[in-house]
C-alpha cells in the first residue's frame, strides 16, 4: 500500500488520469511513480477536489484545484471578483461539472446553496414560499384530504382500502415530520428577522434584505449536510449579519461561504481557501490568522525564490565561461541540471487594484435637494411617513435601518423609479444624478459589459472603451462576457463603472460595496471620499460608512427616520450608550419589581406566622369559643347583680371576693376575646 | 453531568452490568431492587435490528399481554348508532361523533387510547395534528380502528399495549407492576418477545432481536439473555 503522511492528512497518490468511478481501493492499489502530484484524499470528506480544472470564456477559472470539505467544518472562500469562486460553489452543488480531474461526493450528500440573488418563485406570499421545502408533505396533506372525502360516498368494500391508505399516507406523514414542520418553519422565518406580518406579502414586494433572509431560512429547513452560502451577508442589516455569525458558529453540519466581509469571517470560519490564480490554497484559522500565514508564506516563497533566482545566475554565469573550455564537461552537466530544476514561483502579487473615479460634472446649486412630507406603504405597512430631509451642496449622508425599511425605495423615488403618496421631491437646479442600484436593475442582461460601457460612449473608439474597463479591472476577454454570466462583483463594477462615466455631481448609492471584494471596496472608499460632490447612500458597511459621510438617516422600522450628525462610529456609540441606558433601567425595573416581591412575601410570610401562631394559642373551636364567651358574659353580669345584692352591701369581706372574682372574670372574657378576634 | 439517586447508584452496584441474565434472574433483580414510594411499572425495551427508516421495515401494533399490564386505561370511542352504544356498555370514557372530533379538535385528550369505527375515520383523520404528536391517531394497523367497538374497547381498557420502533430501532412496552410475581410477568415478558419475533420484517438483515433491557421506573437497566 503507498501511503505517506504530508502536511494535513494521510496522502495517496493516484494513477495518471485516475479511473472513474474512483474508489479508495484504486487509490490504494494504484501505481505510485504515475502520479503527477501529491494528492490529499480521505474518505471521511463530504466533498474532494482532486487535480479539477475548469475553462470558462476561454478563461482557466480552476486549474488543477485540489481541496477536501469535512463534516463540521466552516470554510471561508476568499478571492477576488471573478476569479471563479461561484464556478466552485456550483462545482460542489452539481451544477457544473469539471472538464478534468475529479469531483469526488459523498453518497446521498445534501448540498444547500443559497446563490448571491436568491431566486423566489413569484405569484407566492412569503409564507407559502418558505413552505415549498416541504412539497412532499404538504402533497401528502392533499393526498390525505383527497382520501377523506372519497371516504364519504364510498360503499364498505371501498372504504376499508381508503382506511388502508389514509392510515398509510398518516404514517409517511408522521415518519417525514409532518406534525413539526410548521413551527419549524415558523421559527425560522421569525429567527432570520421575518416578523409574522411579513408572512401574507407577496416574495416579489420583499427587499433585497428580506428574500435573502427568506432564502436563508428555506435553506436552512432542508437541513443539508453542506451549506454553501455565496456572500451571505450582502443585503442583510447589521443586526441580522450578527444573527448570522452566531447562528453559523452553532451550526453543526459542514459550511463553506464565500464573502469580503473580514469581520464576519473571523467571526465564524476555522478554514480559509485562498482562491487565486486558479488555484485553491488552504489555510487553518480565520481571516486575520489567514493573513498572517500568507503574509509569511510569501515572504518565505520570496526568500526561496530569491535564493533560486542567485543560483541560477550562478550556475549560468559558469556555464557561460566554462562551456567552450576544459571545464565544459562540467558545464554541460550544470546545464543539464538546470534544465531539470523546479522553478520556485515568485509570489503572486495579484491583478492591481481597480482604480475608480467618478467623474464630476461641476458644482450644482447649494440646494440638491428637498424633499418634504414624503409618504409610501406597502399595502398596510407605512416605510415613512412626513419625511423631510434636505442636503446642501457638499453633504455626505448615509441611510442605514433595518431590511425592508424603506430605504431603497427612498432612492428609487429619488430617481423617479416610484411614485410617493405624498409629499414632494425637489431637485436643485443643475444637479446630475449618478444612481446606483443594488439589484443592478439598470444594466441590460442580454448586453455584454463592453456594449453596457460603449452605450454611455459612442464616441469612444473600442481601444479607449478597453482602456478604460481594464482600470476596473476588466481584462482580455472577460470584457465580452454577458451581463447575465458576470459575477455579482462584475456587475457591481460595470455598474460603477457606467456611473463614472456618465459624470455627476450627486451620487446616489444602494448598497455598493455588495458583491465587491476587498481591495476594490477599498479603491470604491477612496474614491467617494475624493469625489467632490454630494452624497447620499445606503449601506451596511460600517467602514465605508465611518470614511465617506458626515450624517445618517436613521430608518427606525415604524416609519419614523431620525437625522443623526455624524459617522457611523459615533452613532453606534451613541446608540450602545441609549441600549445601555435602556439596558440599565430595565433592570432598575426589575430589581424594584423583584425588591417588592420580595418585602410583599416577607409581609405575607409574617402575616401567615403570626396567623399560625394565633392558631397554635386557640384552646377552643370557634362555636366553643362563642359559648364560652357568653357564658363568661353571664357570669359577669351574675357577679354585678350580686354585688349590688344587700347581703354583699353589708359584708365587706364578700364584697371584696366579689370584687376579685369580677376581675379575673373580666381578664378570663378579654382572653377569650383575644382568640376569638384571631378567627377573623 | 446528569445525578443519579442514591437507590439508583446502590441498584446499580448489586449486579453485572453488561452480563445479560436468565430472564427469570432479570426480573428477580428487578423486583429485588429498592422500592419506589409507588407500585412500579416494569418496563422492556428490545433493540432490534431493523432499519427505521424504511417502510418495509417498519414494526408497529398493539398487543394484550395475558396477565394484563395492572392499570386500566381510558378509551374513548369515534362512533354513532349502535356501535356508539356498545362502545358505551363496553366501558369507554367516552362515545360520540363529530361532536367528540371538535371536543378533541379544541384540546381535550385526556385519554389513554382512541378507537375510531371506520365510517368515522373521515372526521377523525382531521385530528392528526392533535393526535399525531402523541401517538394516539386511530389506525387499522394497531387495531384502533375497527366496527367490533365491543372487543376493542374491552382489550385496550383492560391494557392492550400499542408499540412502534422508534427512531433508534427499539421498542418499548410496559409489562406489568412491580408487585407482580415473577411468573406473572415472566409470562408477559415472554409472550410479548414471541409477538415481536414473529413480526419480523422479511426485509431485516442479520441478528433481529440484538438486546432486551428490563427496568422499572425509578430503576437500571438490566440485560435479558434472549436465546
Amino acid at each position: 500500500m503507498s501511503r505517506r503522511k504530508a502536511g494535513w492528512g494521510s496522502v495517496w497518490y493516484p494513477p495518471r488520469g485516475p479511473p472513474d468511478p474512483v474508489t479508495l481501493l484504486q487509490y490504494v492499489a494504484a501505481d505510485v511513480s504515475a502520479c503527477p502530484r501529491r494528492i490529499p484524499f480521505s474518505p471521511m470528506s463530504l466533498i474532494s477536489f482532486i487535480d479539477v480544472h475548469k475553462d470558462l470564456g476561454g478563461k482557466k477559472v480552476l486549474d488543477g484545484v485540489t481541496a477536501e470539505i469535512h463534516d463540521g467544518e466552516r470554510i471561508g472562500l476568499i478571492g477576488r471578483n471573478g476569479c471563479g469562486k461561484t464556478t466552485l460553489l456550483r462545482m460542489i452543488t452539481g451544477e457544473l461539472e469539471p472538464d478534468s480531474g475529479q469531483l469526488h461526493r459523498k453518497k446521498s450528500l445534501r448540498v444547500g446553496y443559497l446563490p448571491q440573488q436568491p431566486v423566489v418563485r413569484e405569484g407566492l406570499t412569503t409564507w407559502e414560499s418558505a413552505l415549498e421545502p416541504f412539497e412532499e408533505l404538504r402533497a401528502i396533506e392533499r393526498e390525505i384530504a383527497e382520501v377523506e372525502e372519497a371516504m364519504g360516498t364510498a360503499d364498505d368494500d371501498a372504504l376499508a382500502a381508503l382506511v388502508e391508505r389514509q392510515a398509510a399516507l398518516q404514517e409517511r406523514y408522521t415518519d417525514a415530520g409532518g406534525y413539526q414542520y410548521v413551527p419549524r418553519v415558523e421559527a425560522a422565518l421569525t429567527g432570520l428577522g421575518l416578523r409574522t406580518e411579513h408572512f401574507d406579502r407577496p416574495v416579489e414586494k420583499l427587499s433585497g434584505g428580506e428574500k435573502n433572509r427568506l432564502g436563508l431560512a428555506k435553506l436552512l429547513l432542508q437541513e443539508p449536510d453542506l451549506l454553501v452560502l455565496d456572500e451571505p451577508t450582502n443585503y442583510l442589516d447589521i443586526h441580522a449579519v450578527r444573527w448570522l455569525e452566531e447562528f453559523l458558529r452553532g451550526y453543526k453540519s459542514a459550511t463553506l461561504l464565500v464573502s469580503h466581509d473580514r469581520y464576519f469571517l473571523d467571526r465564524t470560519v476555522i478554514k480559509i481557501w485562498e482562491h487565486r490564480t486558479g488555484l485553491v490554497d488552504a489555510y487553518k484559522g480565520n481571516y486575520s490568522e489567514f493573513e498572517q500565514q500568507r503574509e509569511e508564506r510569501d515572504e518565505r516563497q520570496q526568500k526561496e525564490f530569491d535564493e533560486q533566482q542567485r543560483e541560477i545566475a550562478r550556475q549560468k554565469e559558469f556555464i557561460r565561461k566554462n562551456i567552450a573550455g576544459q571545464k565544459t564537461k562540467q558545464a554541460q552537466g550544470r546545464r543539464k541540471q538546470l534544465e531539470r530544476m523546479e522553478r520556485i514561483e515568485a509570489p503572486d502579487s495579484g491583478e492591481g487594484d481597480a482604480r475608480i473615479v467618478f467623474e464630476y460634472t461641476g458644482r450644482s446649486g447649494n440646494d440638491v435637494l428637498r424633499v418634504k412630507g414624503l409618504q409610501k406603504s406597502f399595502g398596510d405597512r407605512t416605510l415613512f411617513r412626513d419625511l423631510e430631509v434636505e442636503l446642501a451642496l457638499g453633504d455626505r449622508v448615509g441611510i442605514i435601518g433595518a431590511n425592508g425599511t424603506g430605504k431603497s425605495t427612498l432612492l428609487r423615488i429619488l430617481e423617479g423609479m416610484e411614485t410617493p403618496e405624498e409629499g414632494e421631491v425637489k431637485v436643485g437646479s443643475n444637479v446630475q444624478i449618478g444612481y446606483y442600484d443594488q439589484e443592478h436593475r439598470t444594466l441590460d442582461r442580454s448586453k455584454t459589459l463592453f456594449e453596457s460601457l460603449r452605450e454611455i460612449v459612442p464616441q469612444w473608439s473600442d481601444l479607449e472603451v478597453r482602456n478604460f474597463m481594464a482600470a476596473f479591472l476588466f481584462r482580455e476577454d472577460e470584457v465580452f462576457k454577458n451581463v447575465s454570466d458576470a459575477s455579482g462583483g462584475e456587475r457591481a463594477r460595470i455598474a460603477l463603472a457606467r456611473i463614472a462615466l456618465t459624470g455627476s455631481n450627486f451620487l446616489v448609492f444602494d448598497e455598493p460595496t455588495n458583491h465587491l471584494d476587498l481591495s476594490s471596496r477599498q479603491v470604491l472608499e477612496q474614491a467617494l471620499i475624493e469625489f467632490p460632490g454630494t452624497l447620499l447612500m445606503v449601506s451596511h458597511d460600517r467602514y465605508l460608512l465611518d470614511r465617506t459621510v458626515e450624517k445618517l438617516l436613521v430608518f427606525d422600522g415604524n416609519g419614523g427616520v431620525e437625522l443623526f450628525l455624524g459617522n457611523y462610529s459615533r452613532y453606534a456609540e451613541k446608540l450602545a450608550e441609549r441600549e445601555a441606558a435602556e439596558r440599565r433601567a430595565e433592570d432598575e425595573r426589575k430589581q424594584r419589581e423583584r425588591d417588592d416581591a420580595k418585602r410583599k412575601s416577607a409581609k405575607e410570610a409574617d402575616a401567615r406566622a403570626a396567623e399560625r401562631k394565633a392558631k397554635a394559642k386557640r384552646k377552643f373551636s370557634y362555636e366553643e369559643l362563642e359559648t364560652k364567651i357568653m357564658e363568661t358574659e353571664e357570669r359577669i353580669e351574675s357577679i354585678h347583680a350580686e354585688m349590688s345584692g344587700e347581703e354583699a352591701y353589708r359584708d365587706p369581706e364578700r364584697m371584696k371576693a366579689l370584687g376579685e372574682k369580677l376581675e379575673s372574670t373580666r381578664n378570663e372574657l378579654a382572653e377569650l376575646e383575644d382568640e376569638w378576634a384571631t378567627w377573623g | 453531568m446528569r445525578r443519579r439517586s442514591k437507590r439508583y447508584n446502590e441498584a446499580f452496584g448489586k449486579y453485572e452490568r453488561n452480563t445479560p441474565l436468565p430472564l427469570d434472574e432479570a426480573l428477580g433483580m428487578v423486583k429485588q431492587f429498592d422500592a419506589a414510594k409507588f407500585d412500579e411499572t416494569v418496563e422492556i425495551v428490545m433493540c432490534l435490528g431493523v432499519d427505521p427508516k424504511k417502510s418495509d421495515q417498519m414494526i408497529r401494533g398493539a398487543f394484550s399481554f395475558p396477565k394484563g399490564i395492572g392499570q386500566e386505561r381510558s378509551v374513548i370511542v369515534f362512533a354513532d348508532g349502535d356501535q356508539a352504544d356498545a362502545a358505551k356498555a363496553a366501558g369507554a370514557l367516552e362515545v360520540g361523533g363529530e361532536d367528540l372530533v371538535k371536543k378533541v379538535a379544541d384540546g381535550w385528550t385526556e385519554f389513554d387510547v382512541a378507537i375510531a369505527v371506520p365510517r368515522m375515520m373521515r372526521f377523525v383523520g382531521k385530528l392528526g395534528k392533535v393526535l399525531g404528536p402523541q401517538g394516539k391517531m386511530p389506525t387499522p394497523k394497531s387495531g384502533t380502528v375497527t366496527d367490533d367497538v365491543t372487543t376493542a374497547v374491552s382489550e385496550f381498557k383492560a391494557g392492550k399495549v400499542e408499540f412502534r420502533v422508534d427512531s433508534g430501532a427499539n421498542v418499548h412496552a410496559p409489562v406489568g407492576k412491580k408487585s407482580f410475581s415473577v411468573e406473572d410477568l415472566r409470562a408477559n415478558v415472554e409472550a410479548f418477545i414471541e409477538h415481536i419475533r414473529a413480526a419480523k420484517p422479511t426485509a431485516a438483515k442479520g441478528t433481529y432481536i440484538k438486546k432486551v433491557v428490563l427496568s422499572s421506573t425509578m430503576s437500571p437497566g438490566v440485560l435479558v439473555a434472549v436465546a
